[in-house]
Formats: structure tokens, sequence, C-alpha cells
């Protein structure tokens, strides 16, 4: 028996750039930054007072008592997930229940750190007014799993509803664990991506202290620069995304758009150090092979890689090794972009937004740009599009890259349809 | 002090807030699990907020007990009949001056008739 096919057949995100997927591609193709100046009293005393805050507050497009129940993390996933479900045209049809079975509908949707804002607002509750006032909704609002669990519920998914958590790597891990239910024969749809809302004075000061931010502290817009020589951290971002794949035969039955392939994923550990990348990416360099190999493609099929590349020192180095040391000769045949350019670096969300990104490219044939590149490390030999760069016709194939603290490396390959 | 009218129109106000029904609907004789469909964390909620808001105690021992909208502020009612909550007064410190002793937001000091004097 042929192994299942799985496809790409909606879209859906909020994050710096935008507010849904076709703002956020305009954006991107336009260079645009969504990073800026935090303007709360807290940001004052912070070693960085800037971030890529959500380009449109989730709680201006959600019900109001819907909102103050979710947890920003939620929030934002919610509202990715409505997009991507319209996107679907399953909410146009008028039996459902006829094209979709809801007992093989699935969630996987990660998380880097979970609801991190009410956890600590409910400790602020705790201390300053007592027991009494923790609310009751702090464990179904904070707890990691809690924004898939609000689409399975929105959606009566009833298949596995799963929360990958591998820091950065999350939302990766995401799209990868929603192809291995599809291909195992257990759904035909599944909601996957990830999202992120640590925008707060704790996660800042902590990513700070590790020297894993930006100090720059010029024009936010020109501080995330991958792979440029004056590259010093990442900037914070927040933000989801959503992409709904769906087995190839069940999406051809009911007639879906279809935008991409989801062709396969490598999931590998570094074991080498529970924040610093290995500094030959070793970990990173099996996961894409194992994403090359499971996709049954071979480097010259590889047109364009959304890299991980989040403007660190050493890891915008490791990453050009690790694909060197996969795709050999063709390495630099590739268009390579980082898109965290202009969105900073969603944590959880990352993967999914990049991944969103990928399958636009594929779709559209056209790269999204990186900004801020002026001087090209001279360590990274990539053909890296500063603006957006036309990819060839014909069957090609998109790789998009995440890696996270922990040594978690997740690589997800997605090939072009027509 | 507060007359059953004002603390149905506060707690309305809760309810509303927590659940997003619609604060006439929030009348005596509505039920909140049958009639208002406010599950066991948003009734939570809404005690919370109403201690809060009326500076009183509703133990959780009480919270079962209140059946209906007009459980709810008879037994408000029956422990503000202890307590100092005056209508409109918002929840917060003291503020010097200010006739809430449970809230510095509200208003101004109404003139000392004997109804607030017998509090």
């Amino acid at each position: 028996m042929s192994r299942k096919r799985v496809v790409v057949t909606g879209l859906g995100t909020s994050n710096p750039l935008g507010g849904d997927a076709p703002s956020t591609w305009e954006a991107m193709l336009a260079g645009k930054s969504g990073v800026r100046h935090l303007t709360q009293d807290w940001a004052e005393e912070m070693p960085v007072k800037i971030a890529g805050t959500a380009a449109v507050d989730p709680t201006e497009v959600l019900d109001r008592v819907k909102a103050r129940r979710l947890d920003r993390t939620a929030q934002l996933a919610v509202v990715a997930a409505q997009e991507a479900w319209a996107d679907t045209g399953f909410a146009d049809v008028d039996d459902i229940d006829s094209v979709l079975d809801r007992d093989r509908l699935g969630v996987a949707v990660a998380s880097g750190i979970g609801g991190v804002t009410t956890l600590l607002s409910n400790y602020d509750a705790l201390r300053d007014k007592g027991p009494r006032r923790v609310s009751p909704l702090a464990v179904p609002m904070l707890m990691p799993n809690a924004p898939t669990a609000q689409i399975s519920l929105m959606y009566k998914a009833r298949g596995a509803a799963n929360t990958p958590v591998s820091a950065c790597a999350s939302g990766n891990e995401g799209i990868a664990l929603a192809l291995d239910q599809i291909r195992l024969g257990r759904a035909d749809v599944v909601l996957a991506g990830g999202t992120e809302a640590a925008i707060h004075p704790l996660p800042i000061a902590a990513f700070a202290n590790m020297m894993a931010l930006s100090k720059n502290t010029g024009d936010p817009t020109t501080v995330s620069r991958p792979w440029d020589t004056a590259r010093d951290g990442f900037v914070l971002g927040e933000g989801a995304g959503i992409l709904v794949l769906e087995e190839l035969e069940h999406a051809k039955a009911r007639g879906a758009k279809i935008y991409a392939e989801l062709l396969g994923a490598g999931i590998t550990a570094d074991a080498h150090d529970i924040a610093q990348p290995d500094p030959e990416g070793r970990g990173g360099t099996r996961a894409i092979r194992r994403a090359l190999e499971e996709s049954e493609i071979s480097a010259a099929d590889v047109a364009h890689i959304n890299a991980h590349a989040t403007s660190t020192p050493q890891g915008d180095i490791a990453e050009g090794l690790m694909i060197h040391a996969t795709l050999g000769s063709h390495a630099t045949d590739v268009v390579v972009t980082s898109t965290k350019s202009m969105t900073g670096h969603l944590l959880g969300g990352a993967g999914a937004l990049e991944s969103i990104a990928t399958v636009l490219a594929l779709h559209h044939r056209v790269a999204p740009p990186t900004i801020n590149l002026d001087n090209q490390d001279p360590a990274v030999d990539l053909d890296i599009a500063t603006k957006p760069r036309d990819l060839p016709l014909g069957q090609i194939a998109g790789l998009n890259n995440s890696f996270g603290f922990g040594g978690a490396n997740v690589a997800v390959a997605f090939g072009s349809w027509s | 002090m507060a007359s059953t009218e004002e603390i149905r129109a506060d707690l309305a106000d809760i309810v509303n807030e927590v659940t997003g029904i619609d604060a006439d609907d929030v009348q005596l004789d509505k039920s909140f699990t049958d009639d208002l469909d406010v599950d066991s964390l948003s009734m939570v909620e809404v005690v919370v907020a109403a201690e809060e808001k009326f500076d009183v105690k509703i133990p959780d021992d009480e919270v079962k007990n209140l059946k209906t909208v007009g459980d709810a502020v008879s037994y408000i009612a029956m422990a503000l009949s202890t307590s100092r909550y005056m209508p409109g007064c918002r929840p917060g410190p003291r503020r010097a001056g200010s006739p809430c002793l449970g809230g510095g937001g509200g208003p101004p000091a109404p003139p000392a008739t004997d109804e607030v004097r017998k509090r």
C-alpha cells in the first residue's frame, strides 16, 4: 500500500506583520518590519525595550467574554485557527458532517512557554490580594495545551489533540506530529502549528540575561539582522500560525483548494548543551537530512529554505554549515531567507509562521526577503534573498528549519502543488 | 442600606462581565445554571467579584445554595446587614473622606440621612 500524501488546505496567522495570512504575505514581500518600541511602563527598566508585538491585538478581533477566558497565547492561536478554518472551505459546506468525520479531525498546536502571562498575573494577584483572588480559570488558561484544547472545542475535533513542547522548534514539531497522525491513518485533517505570547518583563529579562536578545538600541526595525556582521541576538516576537493539513484523497474528494504538499519532516536532538547550539550543527544536519529522506527528494529538488536564522552570532553560522552538509554542491543554488528579520522570533510560533511563509513562497513562486542584511557574514556562504526572489517553475521543494533550546531540531519539507 | 434592586443590578453587571449574558436577563427568579448557563468556574468568578464589589464574604459552602439570582441577592443583603457596602462604591483601598469603606473610588458622601446613620 502506498503511503498517504498530506496537503495544505488552509492557512491562518496573527503575528507582528499582520492579523491574517494575506496581509502578512504582502508585508513580507514589501520587506516590512513588525519590530516596535515597547510602550508599557515596565519597559523603562528593561535591558531590552523592543519586540515584535502582534500587529492586530487579538482582543480586538475576539468576542470580549471569549477573550477574557483565554491567555494571549490561546487568543492568537484561536484567531489564526479561525482564519485557517475559513480558508479550508469546510464552513461553506451545507452538511459538513458528510465531508468531515470529527473523530478523525485532530489538533497539534505547540507552544514554547505556555500561558506565562496568565501565570504571572495570577501570581501577582496571589501576592497582592491573597489566594481568593487567584482566578478559577488560571490553570485552564495557562496550561500549555490550552490553545490546542480551545481549537479542539471550537471545531469539535475529537481526534488526537497534541501539544508538542520543544522551545523554538515547537511550531515545526506540531506540523511534524500532524503529518504522522495523517500518515499513520489516525486522522484525515489536522489543524497544526504553534503560538506564543511571552512579551512580559520576566521572559524578556530572562532571555536578555542569557545573552540571547539583541541589545541594539538603534531603530527597532533594523535590529533583527540574520547573517549580517552586525547581528547580536534575536528580537522577541509574538504570534501564531495554523496550517490545515489534510490527507490528499480527502482533500480531492471535497474539491479543496491545495496550497502545497507536506512531504516530510525530520526531528532530532543535539544532546550537546541545554542552551548552546552544537557549533557544527550536527543535530540540525541530521534533522534536515531525515526530512529530505522522508520526503523522498534530493538536494537538487530544494529551491528555497526558510531558515531558522534568529540573528544570533553562533546559530546563524551553524545553520549555514547544516545547509552545506545536507545539500552539498547544491547549497548555494538554493534561495535562502530568514523572515525573522521582519517578524522577530516567535519562539513556539516561529516554525508555524515560517512554514506558512514557505508554503506561500512555493504557491506564489517567490521567496520573501531577508531585511537588514547590509554586510553578509563571510562565514556564511549562502545565496540569501535581500529582495523578493522568483523561484523556478516546475516541481520544487522548500524547507523550513527550526531549532530550539534543549537541542531540539525540526526540519519540515513542502513541495509545490500544481 | 442597599435595596434588593441595587444589589441585583450590581450583580447583573458582574454576571455580564464574566459571562457576557445580558444584564437585563439577570433577574431574581433566574437559575444561574439552568436559565443563565453559568458554569461552575464562571460561578466562582462571579462570587469572587461579588465579594470584592459588595465587601462581603461568601464562603464556598454557601455557593452551592445560591441556585437563583434571588438566592444570591438575599445572601448578599443579609451579609451586608453586618457590612459597609454602599451602591456605587468601587473596589479598592478606602480613600480619606469617602463613605465607601470597601472602595475608595465611590461618589462623594451623601447627606447624613437617617438611613445612612443606621448603618
